[in-house]
């Protein structure tokens, strides 16, 4: 399977915070979705593989190629949409395609005004003036009018109310409809990943945890609930992590570990991410 | 590069406008009182202002992200800062020389002192600009009014030695000037180079 990102053993150290040997893919033709906390290392992983940050360690390739060897052209099939604030605020969506005509060299200018009209956008108003969920959609425009074959997002739907995030999604469904193209994103908000990613990468305290097809997650994991004897007899290697309630205990379990016959709560992939996060470890 | 000028140029349109005005003032104060120094003065603070107001635009924006990611190089990124002070600079200081189309202005003291500020602005600009791609347009604001004060200072400085100085040391003194304000441009972009080598956005 080609991979439009390849990341290998990636480390980057900052005061109070580490990235430590992350690896991870994201396949051409899919959907990745990264999740993780606040400050887990998601924008740290996102901005080194955009060539924001300066990696310590391990290696990143993009179209096969290191970062470090990309060409402008390369580099012009990235589509970014990085948080709330990318575009200039003092320039209105006329001003943006006058200035991304000489940032892309396949500037797409008709698409572009095409996006921003299915968006809504006045063409003639600043993006100061924009509210929330216009700058986002202003930016996801630019990402998509520049013959993009990979979309890097780092929290794009953050903030957005649901009928706009669902406008969002529906944007990236129509963006994947061509093979090659892949998209690696961002978000805290996993439910919004379920519905869009192929795969989920789930990132903890600035290590990967996992990485794993989203549909096999389900079939992976399950929630039990039950007292802590009935905990203990389903035996430790089966429990990936637990918790302690009011009324019990929880815990998240392989499926394919259990005894036979086990009820089992469908787990969901933000319980999962809640366990692993926040669960205590057998 | 040309889009990230373009953009400074639409981000910066209105205050554009009232460095104009600015500078409008000061020729007119300067060519009324006779003073040459008053618009000399004014000429170098253009110069440093009007990237540094980019700057500040681009850290709020996430510009410098944005464009990293969109294939920009980070020496475009520093160049294209330089371009747009001198840019403003250097046709803000080439006004100067209109002063000479006056009789009265047609003095050795007032060339030395054109060619004199003109080496000053150029060196404000060589240290300001990596000063504040280190260390970011909000710690250097206090950074900037010592430079302000400093530069004063050698304004002062400067116009005292070309009025007391005899012979042909002013001349010297000019020439000293614009050669260490030009030949620190290259050097100043080299540091700020390396600087935007190992930043992280």
């Amino acid at each position: 399977m080609k991979n439009n990102i390849s990341i290998r053993a990636l480390t980057k150290r900052f005061a109070g915070f580490s990235l430590e040997n992350v690896s991870l893919n994201v396949p051409a033709g899919y959907v990745v979705g990264f999740i993780g906390e606040n400050g887990a290392g998601k924008s740290t992983t996102i901005k080194s593989v955009l060539g924001l940050v300066n990696p310590d360690g391990g290696t990143i390739e993009v179209f096969g190629k290191d970062i470090r060897a990309l060409t402008r052209e390369d580099k012009n099939k990235i589509g970014a949409v990085l948080g709330e604030n990318c575009l200039p605020e003092n320039l209105t969506v006329k001003d943006v395609s006058c200035v991304m005509r000489r940032v892309f060299s396949a500037w797409d200018e008709a698409e572009f005004y095409s996006l921003a009209d299915r968006f809504a956008l006045p063409r003639d108003k600043k993006i100061k003036d924009f509210s929330r969920g216009m700058r986002q959609k202003a930016a996801l425009a630019v990402a998509l009018s520049h013959g993009a074959e990979l979309l890097v997002l780092d929290e794009p739907t953050s903030g957005l109310d649901p009928v706009a995030r669902d406008e969002i999604l529906d944007i990236l469904y129509d963006f994947m409809q061509k093979e090659s193209r892949s998209v690696f994103i961002s978000s805290h908000i996993v439910t919004d990943l379920e519905k869009l990613c192929d795969y989920i990468a789930f990132i903890h305290d600035g290590r990967l945890v996992f990485m794993e097809e989203k549909d096999a997650l389900s079939e992976k994991y399950g929630i039990f609930r039950g007292s802590s004897e009935e905990l203990g007899a389903l035996g430790r290697e089966s429990v990936a992590a637990f918790m302690r309630g009011d009324f019990g205990m929880s815990a998240l379990v392989y499926r394919r570990k259990v005894p036979a016959g086990t009820s089992l709560d469908r787990a969901s992939v933000e319980d999962i991410m809640l366990y692993f996060a926040r669960g205590e470890r057998v | 590069m040309k889009g990230t000028f373009l953009k400074d140029v639409i981000n910066l349109k209105g205050q554009l406008l009232y460095y104009a005005v600015v500078i409008a003032v000061f020729f007119a104060v300067g060519a009324v009182s006779g003073n040459i120094y008053f618009y000399a003065g004014v000429s170098i603070f253009c110069g440093v202002v009007a990237p540094l107001s980019a700057i500040a635009y681009d850290e709020k924006d996430n510009w410098d992200k944005f464009a990293l990611a969109s294939g920009v190089t980070r020496k475009e990124l520093a160049v294209s800062r330089y371009a747009l002070g001198l840019a403003i600079f250097l046709p803000v200081w080439l006004v100067s020389f209109v002063f000479f189309a006056f009789p009265a202005f047609r003095t050795a003291e007032n060339l030395y002192t054109v060619l004199t500020f003109g080496g000053l602005g150029l060196a404000v600009m060589d240290v300001v600009l990596p000063l504040v791609f280190k260390i970011g347009v909000e710690k250097a604001r206090a950074a900037y009014i010592v430079l302000v004060v400093a530069v004063m200072a050698l304004c002062i400085g400067a116009a005292s030695f070309i009025g007391l100085a005899g012979g042909s040391a002013p001349l010297v003194g000019a020439i000293a000037a614009l050669a260490v304000g030009g030949a620190g441009l290259p050097v100043s972009l080299c540091v700020s180079l390396a600087i935007y080598r190992k930043k992280d956005f």
